[in-house]
């Protein structure tokens, strides 16, 4: 397979140049493996990312850095389990630094809501579930990082526990114990919600 | 009363958690609680809408050409960046070099009056004499210069009595050191050096009897009266 990446050579003058050279040079097996990785987990950085951040675009910008930042210490991370679990980590991180590294609220709440609703259902009814998905990711984003992270990552990998397990290298019973703490802390801050709509 | 006491009972059979026979009791009784777990475990639904919408969303197709763009971009941009660095770095070594040297030409250090942290077998005891030095190899036990031995927990090891004190003849002090030291470096192994019995006890040294040599004086005459 044709690498994508272009190799890097130093010309240097005298003895040293060879090792100069052999040193800054990119390992050509390293090169294919990490572009197999961008292909095979861009979709997992972008999907992280959008999970914290709720816009496509910024989603994207997230998982680019994210790579980037894997291709510089792409050999301490080769293992693809190993990677991926770093990947989820980093793309989480940088997408929680850019949330409070911009304190436009307004532009945030404009992208909250993602797509239009599956339930079909009057006006009225669209407005509330709208409302309502606004309060829902806001106790999202509430939630304490550990336990958001795991959030997002039960329903990026299909309530898959075992491979949340694997991405966050923690034990099932960790990840089941944070899922459930979740939920309970979401139950809780959402119940106000509930009242709220019934008093409607 | 009986619904206050629920309360936090509903958040957690709402998250997941199997329900109490208590709580199932009284939900039975109760249309209020179970109105409100209803809602609560329709407000989590909508939650796990919310986010399951994420396994929906797709990166742009230009995502993955755009990383590997920024990724090239990225390693074009690196090796002014690494030489910078790289001289940083040699630059640093070169200097703690230079320093070392200069601290090496001043001079030995004065000897430490008794204790050298190096590495000896501890049963290496020479004989005592008369104006002796004393060294301490109290190192011996933490790392056998031959061989390997499970690592032992700082607690047990700062528990241990220090090793003995070696007297070793005056002027000697310093072949001992020279010795421990080449045993670090496994220059020189213990296999080589040791084939008694250690576990042995000592035996008195058996003295041997050495005859004075007879001195016969010469005979002047002797090869001259022979003609």
């Amino acid at each position: 397979m044709a690498s994508g990446f272009p190799r890097q050579e130093v010309v240097l003058d005298g003895a040293m140049s060879a090792g100069w050279a052999e040193a800054l040079s990119l390992d050509p097996a390293l090169e294919r493996e990490f572009e197999a990785r961008v292909t095979d987990s861009s979709t997992l950085a972008f999907r992280v990312a959008l999970g914290v951040l709720r816009r496509r675009e910024e989603a994207e910008d997230v998982a680019q850095e994210a790579f980037l930042r894997a291709h510089r210490s792409f050999a301490a991370i080769r293992d693809r389990d190993r990677f991926r679990a770093w990947l989820v980590r980093t793309a989480f991180r940088l997408a929680l630094d850019r949330i409070r590294g911009e304190r436009r609220r307004a532009r945030r709440e404009d992208a909250v809501a993602l797509e239009a609703g599956r339930h079909a259902g009057s006006v009225e009814d669209e407005a509330a579930r709208g409302e309502l998905r606004m309060r829902v990711a806001e106790a999202v984003a509430a939630l304490p990082e550990k336990l958001r992270l795991v959030t997002v990552l039960v329903a990026i990998e299909e309530q898959d526990l075992d491979s949340v397990a694997r991405l966050l290298e923690l034990p099932v019973g960790t990840v089941k114990s944070r899922l459930f703490r979740a939920r309970k802390e979401l139950a809780e801050r959402l119940r106000w919600l509930v009242h709220d709509t019934k008093a409607h | 009363m009986a619904c206050a006491r629920h309360k936090s009972a509903l958040s957690d059979v709402a998250a997941g958690a199997p329900v109490a026979a208590e709580l199932e009791a009284h939900l039975a009784s109760c249309e209020g609680c179970r109105e409100e777990l209803r809602s609560l475990e329709q407000t989590l639904a909508v939650a796990d809408d919310d986010l399951s919408r994420l396994l929906l969303a797709e990166p742009s197709p230009a995502l993955v050409a755009r990383i590997r763009s920024a990724v090239a971009e990225s390693v074009e941009a690196t090796p002014g960046w690494r030489l910078g660095w790289g001289f940083v770095v040699t630059a640093s070594v070169a200097a703690v070099i230079v320093a070392t040297v200069l601290v090496a030409q001043r001079g030995p250090r004065p000897e430490p009056p008794a204790t050298v942290a190096d590495r000896a077998p501890a049963h290496e005891t020479p004989r005592a004499t008369p104006a002796p030095e004393t060294v301490v190899l109290e190192s011996a036990h933490r790392s056998p210069p031959v061989e390997s031995q499970p690592r032992v927990p700082s607690r047990a090891r700062a528990q241990r009595p220090r090793e003995p004190e070696i007297l070793v003849p005056a002027g000697e002090a310093e072949g001992l050191l020279r010795f421990a030291a080449s045993l670090r470096r496994r220059s020189v192994t213990p296999d080589s050096l040791l084939v008694a019995d250690l576990s042995a006890p000592l035996t008195e040294p058996t003295v041997r009897e050495i005859p004075p040599l007879e001195i016969v004086p010469l005979d002047p005459n002797e090869g001259s009266g022979a003609e």
